[in-house]
């Protein structure tokens, strides 16, 4: 069940949202957790049945280990690291078995294969279940800060669960930490102006998700599905620029969606997504692009590898260790691994003096630097196989490499509703945030009234054109589900 | 005041959620749900096929129904995409679920197909030679095997709206490229040197004056060609089947403009349409089905043909007449409605059966052959068909039609 499916938007959220509502005026979260909880069950259920009892093992595992480490016995004090080391990899291994056994497993085929050994390694097909990359993550989030004492252990396991398993965030992020909402679900409150921005966020991000990924979807796959070699240049960028427009409303569409749902049920998520397409360098972009799982990697990985604070080649490889992971983490494949070493290596080559010079050049070449950058590595990101990937690239550098502009001419010349919504993503994903804050401040600080209106019935309006664009529209893949 | 405005935003929130939901659950409690789309010419799922006792247990189906019937029975849903896909068409020149752009002078193509037609060197998929050849090749063998039973095989190519009237293409697309030897004309020169009887002649339609049954908004732009044709075909002599020449039995050939599923489905056409062909009379009757489909019901929107809205299965069984004709089996795709009503005319008995299907249907075709006993097969293809290989179940049936004994 997605955000944008009708099962969703016109039966699952208005009983949910009702009786949630309902519980919370009447006795608060001691009511309200519990049926919370249970709808986002029912939530995952609708999608994967068969792995409601794998959501429910993950939350039980790492209910006791949290009991553990947060236990007054000497004996469990003492070994407090050990019990973390166990419960993170007990996350790490559910993890592994779902999402990477195959990978690895075809991997060292390979590897041995290579070798000139011959050697079939045969492993179970499992099935992935939705959204396990990001409760793992969670649950991970929520054993280190109780170890590190930035929050409290949860001795009430609904409450966990409900941590874990929240529906807005279930199966696509962001990935919340768990101190970040630890008082929240102890204690929140419900105000109108809450549910009003809440749901606010939820109608633009469901006009990014709907509207605009989705529309951009239709084309890009279109195209995708040529035989590669049959790319022209201008159509090979044009696809491309269309992919990396598609991917971060997508994403994004589908964060606002969950952080205006966490609002309007009176949690606050952190923001996910600040225009990273306006960044200047790659260091930048992973400050304001998926910014729960860079800062989730930055703290639970890069920081305790030892961060920046040790010697230049210590830190350029725990930068590429990070990176990796960033990569694997995305899916099991090779490519993802590519994709995140593209973005590993240039941000060891800001650190190294591209930087430096990045500064001393005009802005718009910054920005030209890490949009090229970050296309050339969506190319792998999109493609899983190498030698097409090398030829999409091959296709975007030289331009003499032959082809046709097939879908360019037939299509991409005729088509004035593509084209309209590729203007209004660049403008939208290109725009000042500066810019478009200061305004707003502006407005809000002179005419509240008027700036609450007009924030209303854009929402309202953005709503509408989503709501009929679902209803119409039968394409609506979500890249970020698979992972 | 502001939060009166949020409160109002919160309240309009919740109407479209509750409406959007209330409505339909109102309809299911009340048995009123919508269970056909006319404009659409389908079966819509409903609240009530969810909860069919026997299939309530399977999750996975009922998942499925329940997201299904959620969105079919959206309150004003037909309107709404009306709107959509009528500004998507107007407005931008492309509606692309249905896969229509927009020409000049208001004409409507299929992308698809324009896609076949203009650039033949570069189709959607890549073009696979060496299925097709086999193709090919399995369509003459399939032609050799009934010829030694004393059966006739006659294909029927309908030309594309695209070729028929190329000169109304949008402006911004131009020839892609020109291949030194189409895949049609390779194909339809294999065939025909294979013997077999193969029916292409777009030339011949647009010197007289055919183009009036590619409508300037039909969907099924070559539904009129492929009827056209094999009136051309069977009064020139062109198709092998001598008995057929001079027989004067043909109804008068008429289609309104728009009068067929998209036009009407965006309310671009009056919502009553003229049939290619009259209702059956007397002498032409159906009288049901060769699948198991059961129950017919007749759904508005197509022409002159009944379909089984109870299964996917569009395979018919019509008595002629013509006892001098024998029996005849045609095989085609959904456009072939009024081409299938056009050959069964011809013979004493006919099963009509469409290709998506066919590889399905039972009996299988081979059992339908030995028990129909047809003089005389007719598949009738649109020109792409013999451009590229498509892979999925067209080809698969076409695989499969061609392949003796391989089914079941």
């Amino acid at each position: 069940m997605v955000f944008s499916s009708a099962i969703f938007l016109f039966y699952f959220l208005p009983i949910t949202l009702g009786i949630y509502f309902v519980a919370q005026k009447l006795a608060g979260p001691k009511l309200s957790n519990p049926v919370l909880f249970f709808f986002s069950i029912a939530f995952y259920a609708f999608g994967e049945a068969g792995f409601v009892l794998l959501i429910l093992v993950s939350i039980l595992i790492n209910y006791v280990f949290g009991l553990l480490i947060d236990h007054q016995s000497v004996f469990l004090r003492r070994h407090r690291q050990t019990i973390l080391l166990i419960g993170v990899c007990a996350n790490i291994l559910l993890l592994t078995y779902f999402k990477y056994l195959g990978f690895l497993a075809e991997s060292l085929h390979q590897i041995v294969s290579l070798l000139g050994f011959s050697w079939t390694v045969t492993w179970p097909d499992v099935h992935l279940p939705i959204g396990i990359s990001f409760f793992t993550f969670q649950a991970i989030s929520y054993l280190v800060d109780v170890y590190r004492g930035h929050a409290k252990c949860q001795r009430n396991l609904l409450d966990l669960g409900l941590y874990i398993a929240l529906f807005p965030q279930l199966i696509a992020g962001p990935i919340v930490r768990y101190e970040t909402v630890d008082k929240q679900i102890r204690k929140r409150t419900l105000t109108t102006e809450g549910i009003c921005s809440g749901l606010r966020l939820f109608c633009v991000g469901l006009f990014m998700k709907a509207c605009l990924a989705d529309t951009l979807a239709y084309n890009v796959d279109a195209i995708f599905a040529h035989p590669f070699e049959q790319l022209s240049t201008h159509v090979a960028w044009v696809a491309i620029s269309a992919y990396s427009l598609q991917i971060f409303f997508d994403f994004a569409g589908y964060s606002l969606m969950a952080i205006g749902l966490g609002r309007a049920c009176g949690f606050t998520f952190p923001q996910n997504f600040n225009q990273p397409y306006t960044s200047l360098n790659v260091r930048e972009f992973w400050r304001r692009w998926h910014i729960s799982l860079s800062t989730w990697f930055r703290d639970y990985l890069y920081i305790p590898l030892g961060g920046s604070q040790r010697a230049p080649t210590r830190t350029y490889a725990n930068l590429l260790i990070v990176f990796l992971c960033t990569g694997i983490w995305h899916g099991a494949s090779w490519n993802f691994v590519i994709w995140g070493l593209i973005h590993g290596l240039f941000i060891v080559l800001e650190r190294k003096g591209l930087s430096r010079l990045l500064e001393t050049v005009p802005r718009f070449f910054s920005r030209l630097y890490l949009i090229v950058v970050v296309m050339v590595a969506w190319v792998f990101f999109r493609i899983e196989d190498f030698s097409d990937a090398a030829t999409v690239l091959a296709k975007m550098w030289f331009p003499d490499a032959g082809g046709h502009p097939v879908y360019a001419s037939l299509i991409l010349n005729t088509d004035g509703w593509f084209w309209t919504i590729f203007g209004i993503s660049l403008i939208w994903s290109l725009w000042s945030p500066r810019l478009a804050t200061t305004i707003a401040t502006q407005v809000v600080r002179q005419r509240p009234i008027t700036a609450e209106l007009v924030k209303s019935v854009g929402a309202m309006i953005l709503y509408l054109i989503a709501l009929i664009v679902v209803i119409s529209n039968t394409y609506s893949p979500f890249i970020y589900f698979r992972f | 005041m502001t939060r009166t405005i949020q409160a109002c935003f919160v309240a309009f929130f919740s109407l479209t959620l509750i409406l959007g939901g209330g409505l339909p659950i109102l309809n299911f409690l009340m048995g009123t749900e919508n269970s056909i789309s006319a404009g659409e010419s389908r079966k819509m799922t409903t609240f009530a096929d969810a909860f069919q006792p026997q299939g309530v247990f399977r999750f996975k189906g009922l998942r499925d129904r329940l997201e299904e019937a959620s969105k079919d029975q959206i309150p004003f849903r037909a309107f709404w995409v009306r709107q959509y896909k009528r500004t998507l068409l107007y407005g931008f020149g492309h509606e692309k679920s249905e896969g229509v752009m927009v020409g000049r002078d208001g004409y409507w193509f299929q992308i698809g197909n324009v896609h076949y037609s203009r650039a033949p060197c570069a189709s959607p998929r890549a073009i696979n030679e060496v299925s097709t050849d086999a193709l090919i090749q399995s369509l003459i063998e399939f032609n050799a095997s009934l010829a030694s039973e004393g059966r006739y095989l006659s294909i029927v190519i309908a030309p594309l709206q695209s070729t028929v009237r190329a000169d109304l293409l949008p402006a911004g697309l131009s020839q892609l490229c020109a291949s030194p030897v189409p895949r049609l004309q390779k194909s339809l020169r294999q065939l025909r040197e294979g013997g077999v009887s193969v029916l292409y002649d777009p030339d011949w339609m647009i010197a007289e004056g055919a183009t009036k049954f590619y409508p300037p908004r039909s969907f099924h732009w070559h539904r009129g060609g492929a009827a056209w044709y094999s009136r051309y075909g069977i009064q020139n002599g062109l198709v092998t089947a001598p008995d057929f020449r001079g027989i004067e039995f043909l109804p008068q050939l008429e289609m309104r403009e728009g009068g067929v599923d998209m036009a009407r489905y965006l309310g671009v056409a009056p919502s009553t349409y003229k049939a290619l062909f009259p209702k059956p009379d007397k002498d032409v009757s159906y009288v049901g089905t060769v699948s198991q489909a059961g129950e017919l019901e007749h759904i508005p929107s197509t022409v002159a043909s009944l379909y089984s809205a109870t299964a996917a299965r569009r395979s018919f069984y019509m008595a002629g007449g013509l006892e001098e004709n024998g029996r005849g089996v045609i095989i085609g795709d959904s456009f072939s409605n009024s081409a299938f009503d056009f050959w069964g005319r011809h013979f004493s008995e006919a099963i009509g059966l469409t290709i998506n299907n066919a590889d399905r249907s039972k009996p299988t075709f081979t059992q339908l052959i030995e028990a129909f006993d047809p003089r005389h097969v007719v598949l009738i293809l649109e020109e792409s068909k013999l451009m590229h290989i498509e892979g999925g179940p067209k080809w698969r049936a076409i695989s499969v039609l061609t392949a003796e004994g391989e089914k079941e």
